[in-house]
Order: C-alpha cells, then sequence, then structure tokens
C-alpha cells in the first residue's frame, strides 16, 4: 500500500481524487467562458452559411440549413440552460426539513433506532406515509430481487409494492418471500402509467415512489427528497438515471449520451421551473397526481406527460443532480432502439398535439421555451440524415451546398468554430469525449423518422420479430434502415472514388461521404459483434451466484485507509502485490453517491469505478446497493 | 433474424443497388457532357468594302433588305477611279461592282444572297477606300460558336462530328455536330472554341430564334471511353426504343 508523501493526518476522510470529485465546481468559470466561445462560434456559423454569397445549389443548400438551424437553435438552448442551472435548489426550508426528518427519540420510543427502514418519515412534525412501487414487466428475476432488497432497505418507514405486468407467480412468490406487497392487475391498459394508476387505487399513501425494476434505489433516497415537501407546492422530486452496466459500446453510447442531460440540464430546468420526470427514481406528491388525474395514460412516455400537466396546473418540480439509484442503460441495439423510439415519440406527441406555445396551454415562458426544447429536442436526431444527403447530392448530380469560390479553409473555420467548441464544451464538462455517443447519434436518425411517423399517425411502430420476451433478438432485425444507408453509402464512396481519380481532383464530397460511410461502418460492426454474441452465449454463472447477488453491482476501488469510514471490512479486500498507489484510483462511497454522479459510476474514468468487475485487478470491494 | 426481415433487407439492398446503378448512370452521363461557358448562334457574313472610295450618289438598298446576287447597292463618283483612269489603266467591272470609265463611277453590287444586316453607309456619304461599309449574312448558314473551359483530358475528348445539343432561348433544343474546333490555354485549362453545325438552325421556323447573336447553351457530348460507356449506350438506346428519350 503506498503511503502519502508526507506525515501530516489527514484532516477529512478525502483521498486527492475524491476531495477533488467533492470541491469540484460543475459551473467552473472556464465553462462559462467556453460557452461563451462556443456561442460566438456559433454566430459565426449561422453568418457564414446565411450569407448570401456562399449559397449553393438550392437543395442541398437547403437540407443543410434546415438540419443546422436545428443543431445550432438546439446547441444555444442547451447553453443557455445549462448556465442556467448554477443555483442549487436546496433552500434553508429544505435542510431544515431534512434536518428533523427523522425523529431519534420517537424511534427509541418506537423501538426502532436499529431499523431505519421503520423510522417514521415527518415533515412539520407530522408522520407522512410513503409508498414505493417497483414496476415490473416481464424482467429478470434476479433484477427484480436486488430492487425489492434494496427498496425494503431505504431508511424511513415506506410501504414497498411490486407492480407486476408481467403476470409472473415466481415474482409473486418472491414478493411473499421477500415482504413486498404484490399487486396484478387483470388487464394491461396504459401500459405503465396504468399500471401505476391501479396501484394508486390500493395504496394510499402520501407520497409514492417509483422505479423501473432495474433500478436499484439507495438507502438515502427518501432523506434526500422528502423534504423538498415540505413546500406545499413541490409536485415530484426526481433525481437521475445513473448506469451501473456501461460495458459495450450502445450502453456507454446511450448512458453517456444521457449523461450532459442529468448532470447539466436537468439542474437548469429546474430553474426554468420545468425538469421533467423521467418515468423512475422519482416521488410524487399523491395529491398533485390527483390534481391532474392520475399518470397520463394516453402516451408511451407518460412520464413527460405527466409533469407538463402538473406544470401546467401550477405544481413545482424539483430535480436534484444526486443518483440516489443505478440502474441499466440499454445493452443491446433492440433496448436502445425501443427506448429510443419511446422517449421520441413522446417528444413529438406534444411537438404536434400539444404546442407548448399556444395560448391555451397555461404555462410560463420559461416553461413554454423549455417543454418546446423537449418536444423538438428529437429533430435533432432527424438532422443528421439531411446531411447524410449532401455528400451524394454532389457526388451524383454536382450540387453542391456552398459556392464553389468558397475556399475549403474559410468553410473549415467556420464550421470548426461550431463543431470543435461544442466538442471542446463537452470535453470540458464532461471530461472527455465520448466517440460512441456521436456514432450513435448520428446513425439513430431512422428511430426518430418512424418517432416522428408514429406521432403523426397515431400508431405504433410494428417490430417483426419473434414473439419471445426473454429470448434477445438479432439486432439487424431492428436495424434495416441502418444497413440500407450503409451500402447506400459504401456504393457512393465507390463512385465518388472512380470520379475523383477520373477528375485527378480530390474532393471534400467524397471525404464526407467516407467518414459517413466509416460511422455507419462502425455500427454495423458493433452490430455483428452484438449478433455474435447471441448467437455464441457465454456461460451464465450458477443460479445460486445471480440469486446471491444483485445483477448489477458497482464495483469500488476502496483503499485501506477509508475502509473505516467507508464500513467495509479490511479482510474483504483484496491486493495484487500493491503494484499501484490504489487511493489514487479511488473514489470513496461519497464520490459514488455525491452530487456528480457522473464523475463516479458514470463517469470517463473507467479506473473509478468499475462495472460488474471488468477493471483490471486491484483492491477490489463490492458495494452492495443495500 | 426473422425470415420477414431477411427478405425485408434483401430486398432493400437491392433496391438500393438498383438506386446506385441508376444514379451512377446518370452520373456518368453527365461526365461526358460539358456545358458551354458561352455560346451564340452566328452564321457567313460578307463585309462590304470599297475597291475606291468616294462620294455616293446613289443608293439602292437599306439596312434589313434582302438582296440578290448582282443586285446594285451604291453608285460611287470616285476621284481616285478617274485618276486612275486619266494615268492610263484600264479598271474593269467585276462581280462587286460595275465601273463607268467616262463618268469615273462604280456601282457596288451584293457577290452573295442575303440579308443586309449592317449598312454604315448612306447616300451622300463619303467612303474611304478598303473601308467595310456594310454586311450581308448570308441566310441559312446559321451555325453556333461555343466556349469551353476543359480540362485537358476532355479536351482530348472533344470528337469532331461529335452529337452537340444546342439549348435555343424559347428552352427548345436542336441537335447539331462538331465542325471544327479552336483552343487556346489559359491556367492549364483548354480554352475551346467549337463550331457547331445543325440544318435545324436554318429552319423558317427558328428564324427568330437563330438570329445571329442569339445567346444559347451548346452541350457537347464528350467520347464516353470509361467502363461503363457499353452500358450506358444499352440503356439509353433501349430507352430511345421503348420512346421514353
Amino acid at each position: 500500500m503506498a503511503r502519502p508523501a508526507h506525515d501530516y493526518a489527514r484532516v477529512d476522510k478525502h483521498v486527492p481524487v475524491t476531495r477533488r470529485a467533492e470541491t469540484n465546481n460543475p459551473y467552473s468559470p472556464v465553462m462559462i467562458l467556453l460557452s461563451l466561445i462556443a456561442t460566438l462560434g456559433i454566430l459565426f456559423y449561422a453568418q457564414f452559411l446565411l450569407n448570401p454569397a456562399n449559397r449553393g445549389d438550392l437543395l442541398p443548400y437547403s437540407l443543410v440549413i434546415i438540419a443546422e438551424v436545428i443543431l445550432v437553435t438546439h446547441a444555444l438552448l442547451s447553453m443557455w440552460t445549462i448556465l442556467s442551472g448554477a443555483k442549487s435548489p436546496r433552500d434553508f426550508a429544505f435542510h431544515n426539513a431534512k434536518e428533523f426528518l427523522f425523529d431519534p427519540e420517537l424511534n427509541e420510543r418506537l423501538g426502532v433506532t436499529d431499523l431505519p427502514h421503520l423510522w417514521p418519515v415527518l415533515i412539520n412534525g407530522q408522520e407522512v406515509d410513503v409508498d414505493v412501487f417497483i414496476t415490473v414487466y416481464g424482467e429478470e428475476l434476479a433484477k427484480i430481487r436486488a430492487t425489492a432488497t434494496a427498496a425494503l432497505a431505504i431508511h424511513g418507514k415506506h410501504r414497498t409494492w411490486i407492480l407486476d405486468d408481467g403476470r409472473s407467480d415466481e415474482v409473486k412468490a418472491m414478493a411473499a418471500e421477500l415482504g413486498c406487497h404484490y399487486v396484478r392487475r387483470l388487464s394491461s391498459n396504459g401500459a405503465k402509467a396504468g399500471n401505476v394508476n391501479y396501484a394508486l387505487s390500493i395504496a394510499k399513501g402520501d407520497y409514492f415512489c417509483i422505479f423501473d425494476a432495474d433500478f436499484v434505489p439507495e438507502r438515502e433516497f427518501l432523506l434526500e427528497t422528502v423534504p423538498f415537501f415540505v413546500h406545499s407546492n413541490v409536485a415530484f422530486v426526481q433525481t437521475p438515471q445513473t448506469y451501473g452496466n456501461l460495458v459495450n459500446l450502445v450502453s456507454r453510447g446511450a448512458g453517456y449520451m444521457q449523461a450532459v442531460f442529468y448532470k447539466f440540464v436537468q439542474p437548469g430546468r429546474n430553474h426554468f421551473n420545468a425538469a421533467f420526470c423521467v418515468g423512475t427514481n422519482v416521488i410524487f406528491r399523491r395529491a398533485a397526481i390527483n390534481d391532474v388525474g392520475g399518470i397520463y395514460t394516453d402516451s408511451k412516455s407518460e412520464d413527460v406527460w405527466t409533469s407538463l400537466k402538473l406544470h401546467e396546473n401550477g405544481w413545482r418540480s424539483v430535480y436534484i443532480p444526486k443518483t440516489l439509484a443505478v440502474g441499466d442503460a440499454p445493452e443491446t441495439i433492440e433496448a436502445y432502439t425501443k427506448q429510443q423510439l419511446r422517449w421520441a415519440t413522446g417528444g413529438f406527441e406534444i411537438m404536434l398535439t400539444h404546442n407548448p406555445l399556444s395560448p391555451r396551454r397555461k404555462l410560463t415562458s420559461d416553461q413554454r421555451i423549455m417543454y418546446l426544447v423537449t418536444a423538438t429536442h428529437y429533430l435533432t436526431g432527424i438532422a443528421p440524415a439531411l446531411l447524410l444527403l449532401v455528400p451524394p447530392l454532389e457526388i451524383f448530380f454536382d450540387l453542391r451546398p456552398v459556392d464553389l469560390g468558397t475556399s475549403f479553409t474559410t468553410w473549415l473555420l467556420f464550421y470548426a468554430g461550431f463543431y470543435v467548441m461544442q466538442i471542446l464544451l463537452a470535453f470540458y464538462t464532461l471530461g472527455s469525449f465520448r466517440w460512441e455517443v456521436l456514432m450513435l447519434a448520428s446513425v439513430s436518425f431512422p428511430i426518430y423518422i418512424s418517432a416522428l411517423l408514429n406521432a403523426i399517425s397515431g400508431k405504433e411502430q410494428k417490430w417483426h420479430v419473434t414473439g419471445s420476451k426473454t429470448q434477445a433478438q438479432s439486432p439487424f432485425n431492428f436495424m434495416i434502415p441502418q444497413v440500407l444507408t450503409f451500402v447506400f453509402l459504401l456504393l457512393t464512396s465507390g463512385v465518388a472514388i472512380w470520379r475523383d481519380v477520373d477528375n485527378t481532383l480530390f474532393t471534400l464530397a467524397t471525404a464526407w461521404n467516407l467518414i459517413n460511410t466509416f460511422i455507419l461502418g462502425a455500427f454495423m460492426v458493433v452490430a455483428f459483434r452484438e449478433s455474435w454474441r447471441i448467437k455464441h452465449p457465454q456461460p451464465t454463472p450458477a443460479d445460486s451466484e445471480v440469486a446471491d447477488k444483485p445483477a448489477h453491482l458497482t464495483t469500488v476501488i476502496v483503499p485501506r485507509e477509508l475502509e473505516q469510514s467507508l464500513g467495509v471490512p479490511a479482510e474483504d479486500i483484496v491486493l495484487d502485490g500493491a503494484v499501484r498507489p490504489v487511493e489514487t484510483y479511488a473514489p470513496t462511497r461519497a464520490a459514488v453517491n455525491g452530487d456528480h454522479p457522473e464523475l463516479a459510476v458514470n463517469g470517463d474514468h473507467p479506473d473509478f469505478a468499475t462495472i460488474n468487475g471488468a477493471a483490471p485487478k486491484r483492491a477490489e470491494k463490492e458495494v452492495l446497493p443495500s | 433474424m426473422t425470415w420477414i426481415n431477411r427478405l425485408r433487407l434483401f430486398g432493400g439492398v437491392l433496391a438500393v443497388i438498383l438506386l446506385v446503378a441508376i444514379l451512377t448512370l446518370i452520373f456518368n452521363q453527365r461526365q461526358t457532357k460539358v456545358a458551354s461557358v458561352n455560346a451564340t448562334v452566328s452564321a457567313d457574313q460578307y463585309d462590304l468594302a470599297a475597291a475606291y472610295g468616294g462620294t455616293i450618289t446613289k443608293q439602292f438598298v437599306n439596312e434589313g433588305d434582302s438582296v440578290k446576287k448582282g443586285d446594285k447597292l451604291f453608285t460611287v463618283q470616285s476621284v481616285a477611279l478617274q485618276q486612275d483612269v486619266n494615268q492610263g489603266l484600264d479598271i474593269t467591272s467585276t462581280d462587286a461592282y460595275d465601273v463607268n470609265q467616262k463618268k469615273g463611277v462604280l456601282t457596288y453590287k451584293a457577290v452573295v444572297d442575303g440579308d443586309l444586316t449592317s449598312l454604315k453607309a448612306k447616300l451622300g456619304n463619303t467612303l474611304a477606300t478598303g473601308t467595310p461599309f456594310g454586311t450581308i449574312t448570308v441566310g441559312g448558314t446559321q451555325f453556333v460558336t461555343a466556349d469551353y473551359l476543359l480540362s485537358p483530358r476532355d479536351y482530348e475528348r472533344v470528337q469532331k462530328g461529335a452529337e452537340v445539343s444546342v439549348l435555343l432561348p424559347n428552352n427548345q433544343s436542336v441537335i447539331g455536330t462538331v465542325a471544327s474546333t479552336k483552343v487556346q490555354t489559359n491556367a492549364g485549362q483548354a480554352q475551346t472554341q467549337v463550331r457547331v453545325t445543325s440544318d435545324s438552325l436554318a429552319e423558317p421556323d427558328l428564324d427568330a430564334l437563330t438570329k445571329p447573336g442569339t445567346p444559347v447553351t451548346a452541350t457537347l457530348n464528350l467520347r464516353d471511353d470509361g467502363p461503363l460507356a457499353g452500358v450506358s449506350d444499352v440503356t439509353f438506346n433501349f430507352l430511345r426504343q421503348i420512346g421514353l428519350r
């Protein structure tokens, strides 16, 4: 074990890396400066594109303008949102209510001092009833068990309910074994929203939490969220979705895609009073939901719609960027496609049927703008489709988006002003730039296009797959448009190279087309690997092992100095010859649970928190979520 | 993958290949064509000039008149002619003028059939010897002079007799052929002037659109020696055969 370079006693529980994480200011002046420079870059890029002197042929020019206007507008709005979020939503009333949430004397009197999950929850000295709902729809039993076990252990007296739309007798037996309430309804109308509404007709608590079956809550969940309800106008408190399974390209891409949203965008939206519910890791005030007639059932995106209804009725929403539950990002292309399709359809539904700018909506200007962003956000996912068409237009038809007279360097300069600055900003705010995110974002346009079509037609996407819910499907079932686009771009690249060799002139169109082909190609490789994995499944660990442990563990490397404060027995720590100074890599539990989840669990430092034991062998300890 | 998805994927890939094939043919077709930078209708023109200068004493025609070969144009009273005659030179009549040695006058005549497209001289003017005073444009000899900016490789593919499509101002196109080329080099590019002849230009109903000086666009077919030459020919012959082109 490496020793610190000095003999002074530590004055806090931290080691340098965790202390840095703890004292890190997400709204640092450098970030503000970068945002300002990025804004300038956007403005220069916009004036370059709109300058009539640079205008090229009408068709590709229009495509570029439409796509870039969408992207640029959303980039500007998102930077504005991010910079608005610097203030914490926790005020004196919150801290005061948190102080008195549990009453040790009362606990003593009731004889439950050692049973924190039975401590009465007090707001303004009054005991309140809390229900915890776990929505289940055919998930793996081990996952449900982990979530239910963790939910039962949440500090504060609460009732835990498993709402089983999967109608599994195994789940029912498990609920009985663990001591959860079990609810099964006869119909499955309204999907998840219907499931929760049905449970609300049985469970009558003042507050209810919702966790998806794969989101394992932390014990402090109620302690960190319930005190906000001391303000009688708070309808719900949302916490981030933190992913513990960033094990492959799809899950990393999908996970990091959300990182900016949960780390910066939602906190910013707080100040517009437009932070919206994301369906899990959330606690609602029962009275608020009653006020809007229950969870909204007419959409698959019940979460956003319910938030919108609550905001229209004047309720307040709170978002805290503190990880209080760890779950799974979609690991397969199938899961990713379905998730994005559901979210995007919800957004487009608002755009098409519930224009937030309409004078009929009772929203504040702040909320109107934010819901307009939500409603149109997935158009940014369609923009890449328009941009993919531009190089083939030049290759086959000689139609150019910008005037031939515009030199390559001029164009590059303005282009970099927008894109390079956005990447720099992402790099700075998230600590790294993830090419997986860019790859996944630029190949997802068929999903968003079908979401738009679904929202227009009001129909649901049909997948031509076998009916099995548990057996994994070949990813190619869900990506036929991407495969066809790839074939098209590949053939077009061939024609482009032939043309350039013929004309002895290398064109920008060829370069772009090759890049696009490469990106789509990378996605094809990902799909082939996934397909191969499905056909050649790894031998699964013995069932008993699965049953003993939650399916997804957050493995955290713990330095010996911190064992005491973390409550981890020293003998559990395995060393591999102490080759590396362990503490340089070690976050504490405080970092994992801290206000900056991405730094740890969701972070860009795989050395920090390694997932499912995939890390190099070092001193490892699995911090169980319960 | 399910079978229905395999079929969809297979059908989709076929459709994409077909689409790219069609686009490639279009692209290849465009590769063998080049549009003119500047093109205009021209015609054979004869300049009228005085062999002997002098004062115009009679004018037989006006600008815009049609003339036949041998029609009288002007009569000129020429001092120079009289001096030559006095010095003993024998000036005889030609196709271009009749000479009256006694009076010292010449009568200029049209040497070809055509239109007097310009006429600078008027009755009473003095003509200087050798200076052009009018132009006869010969009807039915319209051709197109088209300028192209070509790469050396493309210049090599310009063939005499190659088909040229001439787009008139009314968007009607007529087909011509390359009669001759002139070239000069500018910054490594071949500035090529092509003379395109076409019988259609002389058609009377296109009279207004084929006057010399009319701007047109002339699209030149270069020799297609790429790998798709045969495929293109087969495809376009087929389209022509079934009446689509």
